[in-house]
């Protein structure tokens, strides 16, 4: 049952009128687990082992850690604990992979025939890299080990993150503990709108766009390039409403039962240059990288200057990138985000004063936001092809202008679209204005729920495009 | 505020080119303009020239504050 699908509105009120029903303290986080779990096995029935399995590991080596005296033991204790915590992501997410790189003919490739059948775990990524910050920053000192296994519980197992992120930290998640299911009206009534919010954004937006998308990138080489920019160009909006969509109703599920989760993305596409877009895309899993591999990185490298910087940036970005999938195409794209990343890092300041003594500050605006949209919609190209070779032959077609008639639609995505940029502006220009009067809000609120009713019906009726998964499921 | 901690001050004004720039034990990234993780590690280096010290990977990514970062840079000094 995603989060999509309505039923789950209807499972969340019942478990929301559950938590607050049961008793605070161990009950309630008890509960909590325990709900959670089953949503989890409901969801992934074969291998929801793992999540317990991992959550198990990242408690013990959290006590132990906490346990043993400074000195080189520890240092190898905890190496090893961060590896077994990290290796069923590195199984599951590379098995097949590794399979398939065998010799088709070799002992060992007979042996080895179930794994390119294994399915990967719902929400490994996200649940492994919560337990492996937990045991990182229970090292470095800068969260105490947990001992009650029912808190950790609670949090490892919190089924709103638990599925496809934010990514979360124990450090951010275990102190709020004590407002579970503890009602708060400001919190409910922001947790309702990022759920309405989250819903049109999935199903309104990135469920109208998708079957335009799969229709060309199925078949690229049957269109020309027109058809292969729009779609390109659609499926940047795409998999960001669905993305932001889906992490507005987790924030929302979360808010609904006390909790404050990570905020994921903040209008990406309104980004000014790369670092930016960085920090405004996926924002629980690039702060992660920045965290954990970047700035150990470079600050071991930090006699290396401007080198060790850049060093840094690119390893982090083409472990980001494969963090995706094992393909080449990810670990190009990670690839030229890093070198993109450091080339803009390092030269910032000079185009700036370049630009702004020569370019109006709001035509610089829209440029900017232009041109980071367009470098970033490229490097998509790589994400969402089939593979590399693929993604070249669209590279090719796109800059040598492949002739072909144009079958992609432009109506109906384009208004979609710009019902996304609208609300990312409304969102960026909100910030500072008063608050709407309620007549205008409930306008809004109610508009938003027929636009979402009227694509589910249509979603529906054209049987092919029923309601899709989320893409970040298979991450 | 002592000797000490009117150096570290000293250290926060030139880093992130604030001459007003007042610290706290409390103070976060968050909470300082242009504090980023590449002016965090300017930060960190520009400390280890000043008072002549080193601090390991494992004691960087502990830090949770400015108390926390001072309080380790206090340990590494001469008594």
């Amino acid at each position: 049952m995603a989060f999509s699908d309505l039923r789950y509105l209807l499972v969340l009120g019942i478990v929301t009128l559950i938590v607050h029903a049961i008793p605070q303290g161990a009950p309630r986080l008890l509960a909590t687990a325990f709900i959670s779990l089953l949503f989890y096995v409901s969801l992934n029935p074969g291998t929801w082992y793992v999540l317990v399995a991992v959550a198990t590991l990242a408690y013990f080596s959290g006590l132990v850690l906490s346990r043993v005296p400074e000195g080189r033991a520890r240092g190898m204790l905890f190496a090893a604990l961060l590896t077994a915590t990290l290796l069923p992501l590195l199984f599951f997410k590379y098995a097949a992979t590794a399979y398939h790189l065998l010799p088709p003919d070799g002992d060992l490739a007979v042996r080895w025939s179930t794994m390119a059948n294994i399915i990967l775990p719902i929400g490994i990524s996200f649940y492994s890299f919560l337990a492996a910050g937990y045991v990182i920053d229970v090292f470095v000192g800068s969260q105490p080990a947990e001992r009650n296994a029912i808190r950790f519980g609670a949090v490892m197992f919190f089924f709103p993150h638990l599925t496809a992120g934010p990514i979360e930290r124990a450090r951010h998640l275990l102190p709020q503990l004590g407002n579970l299911g503890v009602f708060n009206y400001e919190r409910a009534v922001t947790g309702l709108r990022a759920i309405l919010t989250g819903l049109f954004l999935k199903i309104v937006v990135a469920d109208t766009l998708a079957p335009y998308v799969d229709a060309v990138y199925s078949a690229p080489r049957n269109h020309g390039a027109v058809d292969l920019a729009l779609a390109t160009i659609y499926f940047s909006f795409q998999v960001y409403a669905d993305f932001a969509g889906y992490s507005l109703i987790a924030i929302g599920s979360a808010r609904l039962l006390g909790i404050e989760l990570t905020i994921n993305f903040m209008q990406p596409w309104l980004s000014q240059n790369l670092p930016d877009y960085w920090r405004r895309w996926h924002i629980s899993l690039s702060s992660w990288f920045r965290d954990y591999v970047f700035m150990p990185l470079q600050f071991q490298a930090r006699r290396w200057g401007k080198y060790g910087l850049a060093g840094a940036l690119v390893f982090t970005f083409v472990l980001v990138g494969i963090w995706h999938g094992a393909g080449f195409n990810f670990a190009v794209f990670g690839l030229i985000h890093g070198a993109l990343v450091a080339f803009s890092t390092l030269t910032f300041a000079r185009r700036d004063r370049f630009w702004r003594s020569r370019v109006p500050r709001p035509v610089l605006l829209v440029l900017r936001a232009t041109t980071t949209f367009l470098i970033v919609t490229l490097t998509f190209i790589l994400f969402r092809a089939s593979g590399l070779r693929e993604a070249l032959w669209i590279y090719k077609a796109l800059f040598t202008g492949a002739e072909g008639v144009r079958t992609v639609a432009l109506t109906k995505p384009l208004i979609a679209i710009a019902a996304v940029i609208a609300y990312d502006l409304l969102v960026t220009w909100a910030k500072d204005a008063k608050p709407f009067p309620v007549w205008l809000r409930w306008s809004g609120y109610y508009a938003a729920v027929a636009c979402i009713v009227s694509a589910m019906i249509q979603h529906v009726s054209q049987a092919s495009s029923n309601v899709q998964q989320f893409i970040y499921f298979k991450f | 505020m002592s000797n000490f901690e009117t150096r570290v001050q000293n250290v926060f004004r030139e880093v992130f080119d604030n001459p007003d720039l007042n610290i706290y034990r409390e103070m976060q990234a968050k909470h300082v303009v242009g504090w980023d993780s590449l002016n965090h590690i300017t930060l960190i280096m520009t400390l280890e020239e000043t008072f002549k010290v080193k601090f390991s990977t494992r004691e960087v990514m502990g830090f949770q504050n400015v108390g926390e970062m001072m309080d380790s840079l206090r340990g590494k000094l001469p008594a």
